[in-house]
């Protein structure tokens, strides 16, 4: 394979208009998105521009200096807010969050590796207080709700723009020249049945570039003209940002310390890797499958069994293999808005999602050379 | 010297090849077989785009799986259903396959002009593949199967589409590309290979039925086809072959494996055979 021969398969893809169009789309409708949620929202432009002067951290100047400020609704709010400001953690423990749990889900109660990972949490918990951590502003009392915004909404459509620019380049591409009725005449030249390598690598530079180009767009507008400054340089972890886990208020505690800002590259990143797995695993069904509907219908297919499979062995309270069936890219993607977090029962180990990410990066290797080795002794019928 | 060694393809049950045997020096083979005889899989299994269930092929004593790329850059193929990217030129889509042949770009568009002209189309034609006709598409094809010289020319259905014009100039281009090289060609059309092929290949269900040169495979019906009248009563033993309006009427080309006397007895051709071989009115 040259290089010659993939920036050839790369500028045919590069004339399928629809990836444009689509990347285009997806642009568009995440900054409206993030316009109507976030643009008219005075009170985060407020706590902006509150912590530019004061700081991110609470402490007692901050109530001071807020007490000065010219009267408004706005100040009203930040005071209120600003004495509201206490640990989190003080009367509550990891252990707390576990047992709570446990009495919502049996399927986690008393099981070993679940109390391990509290545990490790609590040394977070422990680290968090010490750094103070609880103590950022980030945008008062609307933090959780921006949060949600952002990770639940925003960044969980950015991952479903991702992954389905990842499907469809990987299949347009490993079916380009059977849906052009070449693939014959491709497949007794010299490169031959080596091609795909090429349309492989091909098809995953465009995915990065689509990848980049929406994901840096997105969080790009989020940064600079969303008025989130106070959310995305203060900590996650702000006494602000309760979120609920089975309808139970949890202060928002992650494995690293993590800024909204930090949270958001993170995500971005862990969107990348699942691109190239997802794409990695279209390519290489694509390298089997007899057609490109074969091949989608079997990955939605998969997708749906995934989803079945968890839910049939939560119901059966069958823990290992429960906890077994969440180590896929599917459920992984769909888990975003808690990445990087405990993840209450979707978890066993600090953060699951990367190590999940990390193994299917291997599993997708492998699985691309183990395709591409399938298509030289593949019969082509047509 | 290319080798075939009990060669069978099946898909599940159905065996559409069994034990083909066949040895291939330099030279034109046609092989001849109505559709679904199993022609186009014997070319796809020599072109390596099917695999022998049993069997092995052979090129200067080499399987040809295991050669791979040696095996390929020496390979010509020309499919039945030559496809094409819709937006390119000629000239792009068979620069596209010098790359994949590995052919240097200064000699690929040497050879592509070369050959373009040689098949009567334009190489500065700025029309792009989708609007071309089904003649131009399939000379583009043929351009495309010899753009590596290949030593091994396997062409399926090369004709179909072609006007008659273009049919003799293809053959007088492969009579003048033969020289020191294996070229298979597939039809079921009797005439494109009647005066090009030096051995004839015929396939009978699923299986080579005869392999030898047109003369002998001709020579096999010597003095068993009569020019037959169609009023006249024929014996139950006879086959008619074909029939042709004349100034007496309708006459009617006939096999008989007895003497017909009284009818005139006319030179056996390539057709008569694959109308005995493949079924004939009684």
């Amino acid at each position: 394979m040259t290089r010659q021969l993939v920036f050839l398969r790369l500028k045919h893809l590069l004339h399928v208009r629809i990836f444009f169009w689509f990347a285009a789309g997806c642009i568009l409708l995440n900054i409206y998105i993030a316009g109507v949620t976030f643009k008219n929202r005075q009170y985060p432009a407020y706590t902006a521009e509150f912590a530019r002067n004061n700081g991110i951290q609470i402490t007692e100047e901050s109530i001071t200096a807020a007490e000065k400020l010219p009267d408004s609704d706005l100040k009203d709010s930040l005071i209120q807010d600003l004495y509201n400001c206490e640990d989190p953690w003080k009367d509550s423990t990891a252990q707390d969050i576990y047992n709570g749990l446990s009495d919502l889900v049996p399927l986690i109660k008393d099981q070993s590796l679940m109390q391990k990972k509290y545990d490790l949490l609590q040394k977070r918990i422990d680290t968090l207080r010490l750094e103070k951590e609880y103590q950022d502003l980030s945008c008062g009392s609307v933090t959780n709700d921006l949060y949600n915004s952002i990770f639940s909404m925003i960044m969980r459509l950015l991952t479903v723009e991702i992954l389905m620019s990842a499907v469809g380049a990987a299949v347009w591409t490993a079916y380009e020249d059977q849906n052009a009725g070449a693939e014959q005449s491709i497949a007794v030249t010299r490169t031959g049945r080596r091609i795909q390598a090429s349309g492989y690598i091909a098809s995953l530079i465009l995915v990065m570039g689509i990848w980049l180009a929406i994901g840096g767009t997105t969080i790009l507008y989020l940064r600079r003209f969303c008025h989130l400054d106070s959310f995305l340089r203060s900590s996650l972890s702000s006494c602000y940002n309760v979120r609920l886990s089975g309808m139970m208020p949890i202060p928002f505690v992650s494995w690293i310390p993590l800024t909204g800002a930090k949270a958001l590259f993170l995500h971005w990143m862990l969107q990348g890797a699942l691109a190239f797995i997802f794409h990695g695993i279209a390519y290489a069904l694509s390298l089997r499958q007899s057609s490109s509907l074969h091949t989608l219908m079997t990955m939605l297919a998969g997708a749906v069994l995934l989803f079945l499979a968890a839910y049939i062995l939560v119901r059966n309270n069958a823990f290992y293999p429960f906890a077994l069936s969440l180590w896929n890219p599917v459920m992984t993607a769909y888990l975003e808005y808690i990445w990087f977090t405990d993840m209450g029962l979707y978890s066993v180990i600090p953060m699951q999602e990367t190590w999940i990410s990390l193994t299917w990066i291997v599993i997708t290797v492998w699985m691309i050379c183990a395709g591409l080795k399938k298509y030289q002794r593949k019969d082509l019928k047509e | 010297m290319l080798r075939i060694e009990h060669v069978t393809k099946r898909y599940g049950k159905t065996e559409v090849l069994k034990d083909i045997n066949l040895e291939m020096g330099p030279g034109i083979y046609g092989i001849i077989a109505p559709n679904g005889a199993g022609k186009t899989t014997l070319m796809k299994l020599i072109a390596t785009l099917l695999f022998p269930t049993e069997g092995l092929i052979y090129w200067n004593e080499q399987e040809i799986v295991s050669l791979g790329a040696d095996y390929r850059s020496i390979l010509g193929y020309m499919p039945q259903k030559p496809g094409y990217y819709r937006n390119y030129t000629a000239f792009d889509f068979l620069s596209y396959i010098a790359v994949l042949q590995g052919i240097p770009h200064e000699t690929a568009s040497e050879k592509i002009r070369f050959l373009l002209e040689r098949l009567n189309l334009d190489p500065d034609d700025p029309k792009k593949l989708k609007s071309y006709s089904g003649g131009m598409l399939q000379r583009t094809a043929i351009a495309q199967a010899l753009l590596n010289d290949p030593q091994l020319l396997l062409l399926d259905e090369p004709t179909a589409g072609l006007d008659p014009g273009e049919r003799v100039n293809f053959r007088n281009m492969l009579h003048d590309f033969s020289k020191e090289k294996i070229i298979l060609l597939s039809t079921h059309i009797v005439s494109d290979i009647e005066t090009l092929a030096d051995r004839i290949i015929f396939l009978k269900d699923h299986a080579v039925y005869a392999n030898d040169t047109p003369a002998n495979i001709r020579a096999s019906l010597n003095g068993k086809i009569y020019a037959v009248p169609q009023s006249a009563p024929l014996p139950d033993h006879a086959h008619i072959l074909s029939e042709q309006p004349s100034e007496n009427g309708t006459m009617l080309r006939v096999y008989s494996d007895d003497p017909l006397d009284g009818f005139k007895m006319l030179e056996p051709t390539l057709e008569d055979v694959y109308l005995m071989i493949y079924g004939a009115k009684k």
